[in-house]
């Protein structure tokens, strides 16, 4: 700690601080384009410049870049001084001059920081006359826009993609005052991450092209501090809306979760909410009704049923009052709730959660001495994989252990890919080996990498590990002494897992199965489509008498629903989601929308102050929809029952020592919490099932492959192409090549799908997505049998 | 295609590196002389010997003006644009260039002979304003020097 002065104020600093950081942090933002908080100092552009007073008698004062010079004790530096002011002047000057002066048709508009500077640091005028540089614009797929004379030449785009990002598909060519930022071709950018260079761009080369299509100002955007509804982690965004449409979705920090960054689902997958087909009109026997009709069809038909014959199947990627009031509702009418619609799932989800009481942040994972993942941590939890790239990007070394495809791969020091049958095997033996217990040289290198690592993280995926693989790697954490974390299946497993008791999914299953239940709700799920399980659920349709379903999107189950109630998309109402370490965020709504007279975070506009408001209620398509909480409540009171709501608010809080306010860090799971969790992970879990010599199912996935996100149709478009994968031997040694079909059969079905040879995928096995696991009602490491189909 | 043995020598290089990739300009120059200019398939097996992306390769070939992404002629010239050279009249030298040998800056000459290039500052300053032909350094030049550097009995065209 010291003392420096800017401009006779005095800075505190840290040791070894650089000026321009220590002055931000005491709220002093000094100029600068190539400084980033996140991406550090490059000294690239010398924006930062500040005069250096002189320290002894006879030197003469000096210009600095701030975001290169260290502070010291006692150090003098000025922003005002005269040479300073004319050094940041002839920096403007100078990236203005090849400008292009497009600003009226700029997407960057209102955020741009090149502007900013600019009207900041003058000069106010151009003098350059001559002919400006131009480049042509590629194309970089469809997320994002390119805009290349625009460029001052910062690197932040390159750094953030190549340096923290890890990819390699973006780059800067040239050299001299040609320097070109984009790929060596046109074509879609490859990183999960790309989407990023819109907001660390300080201009308007890359720009979003998803918001482009329905564009807006930004300072006619209304925005609520929000949750990413997309994934475990549960980074915090900042989503804006205009004239009833949600128009885009941008990084907000907190630092206990994402700081400056979010990953392409989340910044595209929100456009579930703008498709054609998103339902918006509710539906009683395949007629369109009002709300308050099916409201009261659902409450009447519910009432008609005997004690104890209504099932309920809650959702992972629905907040936790939806949950909580369908729990409450179940529990006053006798019946069964799980948020899961497959009990293996819920044992794991239980696990997981229950394991992760020390469950590392981000910046945790990214400050770690070595990491060992387990399974594919980009295709389930985006953010949690460039986490791990942070460590890798400062040479930290990464284990990797994983049954199918992982973009993490490339970037492991050791790594072992192995069956879906062979995995918890690997993990036990590991653990023996890291405990001393067993003497196994090949593993022990394996594990080299990790000894002598202090600060160590160990990361799994629950989807694929099912729950003994779970406590399995719960295990090797401890033997290693490591930080435990899971990637959970969507937004709000981990809250789910609070609200269930171990085994409701079965039970749920069962009783529907039995006959006992003959009604169901289904809430933001879709258990006879895409919901793991697919196959039990599947054989019930038959046998219930009633199926209500509240979705926010379009499903296989909302189809066949004899009752269904739209509901609102996470920007549409206020909620909670409880993220993959225990930590409950609120989100809030957008609460109306922004009419003319710029009633955004922008002072009017005085030319329209006359107008008046023109503003809707948010998603004002066929009139107003509730969210899942206060639909099930308005049933429960219809029904008579005026404890649903109460007991619901008790319950969706009931591990925090409060509901969390949106904006605000979050609320971390009580110790009451974490022994229910405890509880409910003592159970023993059903044995995976002996080998049979089948294939063996591996998943394969990518960071675009949600079920919300499904929904997005730009983002969707980059999906790999559907089909089964197998390895290329495996391919060659059945004489096939890669224009083959192959037809599969599992217990939920069967599928006929193009072959895809894809070395990513062990021998043996064949790798499908989600969806077709779904279709074929088969989990990870279940065997099939295929045979090759003209 | 590299042979066996071309291979072989690349990866003995690279693997003296603790980084494969420290061994991408050797690589790049290597497959240069070989086919006179790295075209995609040189770029994708330096890719596959280094371990850099397409892209990452790129940004060092559109870097290093040594460095050639087209065809050349069997000769190339390069005439420096840098400041010494610049004030010494390059940018007339270059004009004249143009005119000698029939074809924009960049493009082989009609007889396949000689390629002239701009150059960044090739270090020969006292000789501005100053060029390279293949390796060998010449100036100051005039108009009538450049017009006998690259007289086809200099550079073997007709
Ligand atoms: S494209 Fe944007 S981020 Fe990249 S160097 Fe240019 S101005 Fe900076
Ligand atoms: S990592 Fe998950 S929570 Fe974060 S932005 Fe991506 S999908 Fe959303
Ligand atoms: S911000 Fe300091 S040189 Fe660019
Ligand atoms: S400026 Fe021409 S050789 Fe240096």
């Amino acid at each position: 700690m010291g003392t420096f002065y800017l401009d006779e104020r005095p800075i505190p600093f840290e040791e070894g601080e650089y000026v321009i950081d220590a002055a931000r942090r005491a709220g002093i933002e000094i100029p600068h384009f190539c400084y980033h908080p996140a991406l550090g100092s490059l000294g690239a552009c010398r924006l930062c410049m500040v005069q250096l007073e002189p320290a002894r008698e006879g030197d003469r004062p000096r210009n600095m870049a701030s975001c290169l010079l260290k502070a010291g004790e006692g150090m003098r530096v000025s922003l005002k001084a005269a040479h300073a002011v004319d050094a940041r002047q002839s920096v403007i000057e100078e990236v203005m001059t090849n400008h292009p002066h497009d600003c009226p048709v700029c997407d960057e508009g209102g955020e741009c920081h090149l502007q900013n500077m600019t009207v900041e640091v003058g000069p106010p005028y151009r003098r350059y006359e001559g002919a400006k540089r131009t480049f042509v614009n590629q194309y970089l797929g469809p997320l994002i826009w390119h805009t290349m004379d625009r460029c001052i030449t910062c690197y932040r785009c390159v750094r953030f993609y190549q340096d923290h990002a890890l990819g390699d598909d973006l780059g800067a060519f040239g050299s001299r005052n040609r320097v070109y930022f984009g790929r060596h071709e046109n074509g879609p950018l490859e990183s999960p991450f790309a989407g990023n260079l819109v907001e660390v761009c300080p201009t308007g080369v890359f720009t979003d092209r998803v918001y482009r299509r329905h564009y807006s100002r930004v300072w006619d955007l209304q925005t609520a501090p929000s949750v990413c509804p997309h994934c475990s982690v549960g980074c915090n965004t900042l989503p804006g809306a205009r004239e009833g449409s949600l128009r885009r979705v941008v990084n907000r920090a907190n630092r206990r979760v994402n700081e400056w960054f979010i990953c392409d689902r989340g910044r595209y997958g929100h456009r579930y909410t703008e498709v054609e087909d998103r339902p918006r009109t509710a539906r009683v026997d395949g007629r369109d009704v009002s709300l308050d009709e099916a409201l009261d069809a659902a409450a009447q038909r519910l009432s008609e049923a005997a004690d104890g014959s209504i099932a309920g199947l809650g959702s992972v990627r629905e907040d936790m009052e939806g949950n909580a009031a369908l729990r409450s509702l179940l529990a006053v009418l006798h019946g069964w709730y799980t948020a899961h619609p497959n009990p293996d799932l819920e044992a794991a989800i239980a696990e997981a959660a229950a394991l992760s009481t020390q469950a590392p942040t981000l910046a945790e994972i990214g400050q770690a001495d070595a990491v060992l993942v387990a399974g594919d941590l980009t295709g389930h939890a985006p953010m949690l994989d460039f986490a791990v790239r942070q460590a890798v990007r400062v040479g930290r070394p990464l284990v990797l252990l994983h049954t199918g495809p992982a973009p993490l791969a490339r970037h492991a020091q050791r790594r072992r890919q192995v069956t879906p049958r062979e995995l918890l095997g690997l993990i036990e033996t590991l653990c023996a080996t890291a405990e001393g217990r067993v003497e196994d040289d090949d593993l022990a290198a394996l594990l080299e990498p990790l000894r002598g690592a202090r600060n160590r993280v160990v990361l799994g995926v629950a989807e694929t590990l099912g729950a003994p693989g779970c406590r399995a790697l719960g295990q090797l954490a401890g033997a290693l002494g490591a930080r435990l974390g899971f990637a959970l299946p969507n937004a709000n497993a981990f809250g789910t897992a609070l609200l269930s008791r171990p085994g409701d999914s079965e039970r749920v299953l069962e009783s529907a199965e039995s006959g006992r239940a003959d009604r169901l709700i289904v809430l933001g799920a879709d258990p006879l489509g895409s919901g793991a399980g697919a196959g039990r659920w599947a054989a019930l349709r038959e046998r219930l008498n009633f199926l209500l379903v509240l979705d926010c999107v379009r499903t296989t189950t909302s189809e066949q629903a004899d009752i269904f109630i739209p509901l609102t998309a996470f920007t549409e109402r206020a909620g909670t989601f409880v993220n993959y370490a225990g930590l409950a965020q609120g989100f809030a709504r957008i609460e109306e929308f922004v009419d003319q007279t710029g009633r955004g975070d922008h002072p009017a506009n005085p030319f329209y102050a006359g107008l008046g408001p023109v503003g809707s209620p948010l998603a004002p398509h066929d009139g107003h929809l509730p969210d899942a909480f206060d639909a099930i409540c308005e049933i429960g009171r219809r029904m008579g029952l005026g404890r649903v709501q109460r007991n619901a608010e008790i319950l969706a809080y009931q591990f925090f020592n409060e509901p969390p306010t949106p904006g605000r860090t979050g609320i971390t799971v009580d110790a009451a919490g974490f022994a229910h969790l405890r509880d409910s992970a003592a159970v023993d879990y059903r044995p995976p099932p002996e080998p049979g010599g089948g294939w063996q199912v591996v998943m394969t996935t990518w960071y675009g492959d949600e079920h919300l996100a499904l929904h997005a149709p730009e983002l969707q478009s980059l999906a790999p192409r559907e089909g089964v994968r197998m390895h290329p031997d495996d391919v060659a040694a059945h004489g096939l090549d890669d224009a083959a079909h192959v037809l599969l059969s599992g217990p939920g079905g069967r599928s006929r799908l193009a072959l895809i040879a894809d070395a990513g995928c062990p021998r043996g096995t064949l790798g499908l997505s989600r969806a077709s696991m779904a279709v074929l009602g088969a989990d990870e490491g279940d065997e099939l049998t295929w045979e090759a189909s003209a | 295609m590299l042979n066996e043995d071309e291979r072989a020598h690349l990866a003995a290089h690279i693997g003296h590196y603790p980084e494969p990739r420290a061994g991408a300009i050797y690589t790049l120059q290597f497959l240069q002389r070989k086919y006179g200019h790295l075209h995609n398939e040189a770029l994708r097996e330096a890719s596959a010997l280094c371990g850099l992306s397409i892209t990452q390769l790129e940004e060092l070939v559109s870097f290093y003006p040594l460095l050639l992404r087209r065809p050349v002629g069997r000769r190339v010239l390069r005439i420096c644009d840098s400041i010494a050279c610049h004030m010494a009249g390059a940018p007339a030298l270059l004009d004249e260039a143009v005119r000698l040998s029939g074809v924009p800056l960049g493009q082989p000459s009609a007889d396949g002979a000689v390629t002239v290039l701009p150059h960044v500052c090739l270090g020969l300053c006292d000789l501005a304003p100053a060029a390279l032909l293949d390796e060998a350094a010449h100036g100051p030049l005039d108009a009538a020097a450049l017009a006998a550097l690259v007289a086809p009995e200099n550079t073997g065209g007709q």
